[in-house]
């Protein structure tokens, strides 16, 4: 249960975090400049090469998918028909397929549809290029980016005791649940009542054991001298390497051709 | 006048710690719970602090590196000095470094992720270059027996390296005093002796002050130069170790667990055979004792003793319903080695039960399956009449009773009453019903006076007794209790125990688990030993624990008495005794079946 | 705290920073796991992620519970891959510490029903609204009826949470 990492030596996972970081916001930059789905594909398949490289389990990208399907039918759904054919730019795009309702109004426009469809396709990539960048950035290197984007020392500390905790409050979950469920507690009440009757013998001491716990890890970082100095000795010093370098030229010349095309050609607008 | 402070300022230094007149009151509480409290603690000394649940001890262990009164609020009058250094006006995070707390929850002390990450917390807080902190960390980690252990994640160990990982992360300081907090209460005996051995080592290698709250003391009693005994917030008494063991009413009065071989003793000494310094505290001198007064006192022509302890209970064979049946059971956690491999147990309905075994021996994760919490991967399991497969864990909460081993995991009600109230209303019960079995339990458990307060506003042996009263409403017809009385002190187990004893009889089928063997021996009348997921003993107390050698094994130390008795084989019993009135009614009895 | 004496003025972190860092450290982690208690309602299975947030926010101060609702909400967000983007994340987490600070106040200007009420409507009804420049109408009206009963369940656990626990000596 921790923030995955997926062990491997390709040069994503041997990049500097900062040089990830950057390519991560050039890319978000790059998905919004584009409304055509065209692009939008283009991208998807530049990302999806990058996740496959560094072999990311196909059933986890699945399970990231599938329970989003309901809003992606929604959203192409609502965008093809509440987008005004004013709002493009393009002529082909204005262009009203059918009305829904009598006396033309709510039509559905084809600038929508494709509208629709490029929402969908940034939703993906955006969510893969994300998995590629914690897949293969470690805790450590997190830390260490904090600490050079001059994070207060404190914000990270919170940050890393939390992801320490979470296995052990993920078992307190489980304990409570099971002394509840001792006692007969049945989750499977109806309404919206139910359901919060028979959560709060979960929730309530979830709450309290939490409380003591940060109690006692108060104590705990007191004890071993934590907050005596502001920094601390630090385990591993990153740097750059000339890949780092070659990497951030090469995103950065991806980025200018793509404001290129963008404003000067305008291409890949609707 | 001058003079007088640089004295004092040289005693300070030759003292490891000085308390004088330390009265302190937690910010919402009626009572002190410290009442002007003056010790001092010479430097290189064990000092090992006993006393009842609510003495104060871990109050004042709080005291000792100034979290009382830095991080708690509340009201604190007097002066605490600690290796020369004044509390009050010294930053907790730089007492780390001269004294070390070690707390009593291994989980919530541990900061790192991995052992040696964890380890290095305090050094790099220190700001002690890299390299100097790895050569620490690796020197620590041998002293705690942790070697090698560098790169282990801290989530994955068991539960006996969490604990000696804790001590390694206030060692790696180098502080001159530890103070530790019952750092060993969910340890099995084994576990447990191996922490103090580890203690042992700190102070011989370095000369370590080491100041350990416990409630028991079999193990300690030759380690420890002094005993300090708190009650309700007071010094109450001071001295040898040898001295207070011997002096039973002294810890009769004061709630501490008593040696099993000194209740023999003192029972010798109440009849005028031994003086009061002959009472023994381990098991070689009261052999020795019992060889040299048996030809004296003992009464050899005797007629045969008239109870027979050791019959076996004889199974009741006209209830055809088992409490428990359990065939074949597998159980596989998610991976590897299966936690249970095929458990074949019958438990007849009436009978109270004990579970024993090292940790990790699948003793939970078979108790587990008696309420259905857990459901079998292959083999079945039916209590009482109910295959658990078919069944869902809030059908069987009405015929069976699990507590589990910590209170606040189930208690989440403003008061005693409505908590206890829970588990009727989900079985269905309703007004009148609901009203009377509460007021007949709160009255069995002596819980009527708290009916209206709110649970977290009472100690931790309360709220033990609140989770068993939560399910005793329900009248189950078996009771599971895993470990119910981890911290607790001696008055509080006695308690807790007599109110099984006489659910048992009143016809409740028990099954206990327990680390406590003690305990077992004393009210157990079938031991199950658990090991590696399988049954390696079955059979009464007495049978099991004369099985030494196979059960140091398997981590379990049998109890003093039995130990004592197997010594004594030659010229008492065959049999193993359990209970100190045994071995005396022996002398009065005159009842032998050796061959002297 | 202010009754130590001199030989403590080096100290960067007093013990009450410590505290409340720990307190948030603690609670963050719950948010991550509270996403996997999963509570059936009308619209498909409700995560207790945001309830952490919301309780801090009462029991140890707004901006406490802001901080833990907004890393809370991009911890969780990152166990399960930030399903929505990570500048997406950040843009809720903001929204939702503005929700705890609000919350808060409203609990103690005019009480914690007003508090649920309005806290119900901030991040129900306001938060999916937020969402139009991203997803347009179709994704503000696919939300709405999931944000809403979500943020329903979690703040009322959260207020009746409190009520229950302040009597104690706990907080
Ligand atoms: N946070 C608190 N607020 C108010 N009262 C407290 C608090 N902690 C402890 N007390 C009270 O102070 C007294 C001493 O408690 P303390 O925990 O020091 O006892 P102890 O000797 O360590 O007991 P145990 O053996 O159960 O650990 C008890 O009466 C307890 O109820
Ligand atoms: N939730 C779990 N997931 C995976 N493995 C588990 C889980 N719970 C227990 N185990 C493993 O199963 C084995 C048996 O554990 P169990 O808790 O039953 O031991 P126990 O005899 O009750 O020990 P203790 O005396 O420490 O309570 C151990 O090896 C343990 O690591
Ligand atoms: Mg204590
Ligand atoms: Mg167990």
């Amino acid at each position: 249960m921790f923030i995955e990492y997926l062990p491997g030596n390709t040069l994503l996972h041997r990049l500097d975090v900062r040089t990830k970081m950057f390519g991560f916001i050039g890319f978000i930059i790059l998905s919004f400049l584009f409304q055509d789905p065209k692009y939008q594909l283009l991208i998807l398949t530049l990302i999806s090469l990058l996740a496959v490289w560094i072999k990311i389990p196909l059933r986890k990208i699945w399970g990231m998918l599938l329970p989003l399907i309901p809003i992606v039918i929604s959203i192409i759904l609502i965008t093809g028909f509440t987008f005004a054919p004013e709002r493009f730019d393009r002529v082909s795009s204005q262009v009203i397929l059918f009305y829904v309702l009598p006396g033309n109004r709510l039509g559905a426009t084809v600038g929508g549809f494709l509208m629709g469809t490029t929402f969908i396709l940034r939703l993906f990539s955006m969510m893969i290029v994300s998995s590629v960048l914690t897949l293969t950035t470690s805790m450590d290197d997190f830390t260490q980016f904090f600490h050079k984007m001059k994070v207060p020392a404190e914000v990270s500390m919170m940050l890393t005791t939390a992801i320490r905790f979470i296995p052990t409050l993920d078992k307190k979950r489980k304990l409570i649940l099971e002394a509840q469920k001792a006692r007969g507690t049945n989750f499977k009440e109806k309404g919206i009542v139910g359901p919060i009757r028979s959560y709060l013998p979960i929730m309530i001491p979830m709450f309290i054991n939490s409380i003591l716990m940060a109690n006692s890890l108060s104590m705990a970082m007191l004890n071993r001298g934590y907050g005596l100095t502001r920094a601390c000795t630090s385990i591993r010093e990153i740097s750059f390497a000339s890949r780092d370098y070659w990497s951030i030229s090469f995103i950065f010349m991806l980025m200018t051709l793509a404001i290129y095309v963008r404003f000067k050609l305008h291409l890949g607008v609707l | 006048m001058e003079t007088l402070e640089t004295a004092k300022i040289i005693q300070r230094l030759e003292d490891a710690i000085e308390l004088s007149n330390i009265s302190y009151r937690y910010p919402n509480a009626v009572e002190a719970s410290l009442k002007n409290v003056s010790l001092t603690v010479e430097k290189g000394k064990f000092i090992l602090l006993m006393g009842s649940t609510g003495a104060g001890k871990t109050t004042l262990s709080l005291c000792l590196n100034g979290l009382i009164p830095q991080l708690m609020e509340g009201i604190l009058t007097g002066q605490v000095y600690v290796a020369g250094k004044n509390v009050g006006k010294t930053a907790v995070q730089s007492l780390s470094k001269v004294l070390g707390l070690v707390l009593q929850d291994p989980e919530t002390q541990i900061i790192g992720r991995t052992v040696e990450e964890d380890t290095a917390f305090g050094p790099r807080n220190f700001l002690v270059p890299l390299d100097k902190i790895k050569e620490k960390v690796n020197q620590t980690l041998a002293k705690v027996r942790l070697k090698g252990y560098n790169q282990r994640l801290t989530e994955e160990l068991s539960g006996g390296e969490k604990q000696r990982l804790a001590i390694a992360g206030v060692l790696v300081m180098e502080p001159e005093i530890l103070v530790l907090d019952e750092p060993t209460s969910e340890l099995d005996p084994i576990g447990r002796s191996e922490i103090y051995q580890t203690l042992d080592d700190l102070r011989r290698q370095k000369d370590l002050t080491i100041l350990l709250v416990e409630h028991s003391s079999e193990d300690l009693i030759h380690k420890a130069d002094e005993v300090v005994v708190l009650n309700e917030g007071k010094v109450a008494w001071r001295g040898l170790p040898a001295e207070l063991f011997r002096n039973l009413p002294l810890l009769r009065q004061w709630g501490i667990k008593p040696l099993p071989v000194s209740q023999i003793g003192w029972n010798f000494y109440e009849k005028g055979w031994i003086s009061f310094g002959q009472i023994p505290l381990d098991i070689p001198a009261t052999e020795s004792l019992i060889r040299g007064l048996l030809p004296k006192y003992g009464h050899r022509q005797g007629e045969r003793h008239k109870k027979d302890p050791l019959k076996k209970q004889e199974p009741n064979l006209t209830d055809k319903v088992k409490a428990v049946q359990v065939s074949n059971l597998i159980y596989q956690y998610n991976s590897g080695q299966p936690a249970l491999q095929g458990i074949n147990l019958t438990i007849e309905v009436g009978e109270f039960v004990a579970l024993i075994g090292q940790n990790g021996a699948g003793k939970t994760t078979l108790a587990k399956h008696f309420n259905g919490l857990l459901k079998p991967t292959s083999g079945e399991v039916i209590v009482e009449g109910m295959n658990t497969l078919q069944y869902e864990t809030y059908d069987l909460a009405r015929t069976i009773g699990y507590v589990f081993q910590n209170p606040d995991h189930q208690i989440f009600s403003t008061t005693v009453e409505k908590e206890l109230e829970f588990g009727l209303k989900n079985a269905g019960f309703k007004g009148q019903v609901i009203r009377e079995r509460i007021d007949q339990v709160l009255q069995y458990t002596g819980l009527e006076k708290f009916r209206s307060v709110h649970p977290f506003s009472l100690g931790k042996g309360e709220r033990q007794m609140i989770a068993v009263a939560s399910i005793l409403v329900l009248k189950p017809k078996l009771l599971i209790i895993d470990e119910p009385t981890t911290g607790s002190d001696w008055t509080g187990v006695q308690t807790m125990m007599t109110l099984i004893r006489n659910l048992n009889a009143a016809g409740t089928t028990i099954v206990m688990i327990s680390h406590d063997m003690d305990l077992v021996a004393q009210y157990a009348k079938r031991v199950i030993v658990l090991k590696d997921g399988g049954i390696l003993l079955d059979s009464t107390p007495q049978d099991v624990f004369s099985n030494e050698s196979l059960l140091l094994n398997s981590a379990i130390v049998p109890p003093q008495l039995c130990r004592l008795s197997s010594q004594l084989k030659d010229i008492l019993s065959e049999e193993i005794l359990i209970e100190s009135s045994e071995f005396t009614a022996m002398f009065e009895s005159g009842e032998r079946t050796g061959c002297l | 705290m202010s009754n130590l004496g001199t030989e403590q003025r080096d100290l960067k972190l007093s013990a009450w920073n410590i505290k409340r860092l720990s307190i948030m450290a603690i609670f963050i982690a719950l948010s991550a796991v509270g996403a996997l208690i999963k509570i059936p309602s009308p619209v498909g299975t409700i995560g207790m992620d945001s309830a952490p947030g919301f309780f801090s926010a009462l029991a140890f101060g707004g901006p406490t519970g802001a901080i833990v609702i907004a890393f809370g909400h991009l911890l969780t967000s990152a166990v399960v891959g930030f399903p929505m983007t990570i500048p997406v994340h950040l843009y809720i987490a903001f929204q939702m510490a503005l929700w705890a600070l609000c919350y808060r106040w409203v609990n103690e200007k005019l009480g914690l029903i007003p508090a649920i009420i309005v806290g119900i409507i901030l991040n129900g009804v306001v938060s999916s609204f937020a969402m139009y420049p991203l997803m347009g109408m179709g994704g503000v009206i696919g939300l709405m009826p999931f944000l809403v009963i979500g943020a329903a369940l979690n703040v009322i656990i959260s207020a009746i949470a409190y009520k229950a626990i302040k009597g104690s000596r706990l907080i």
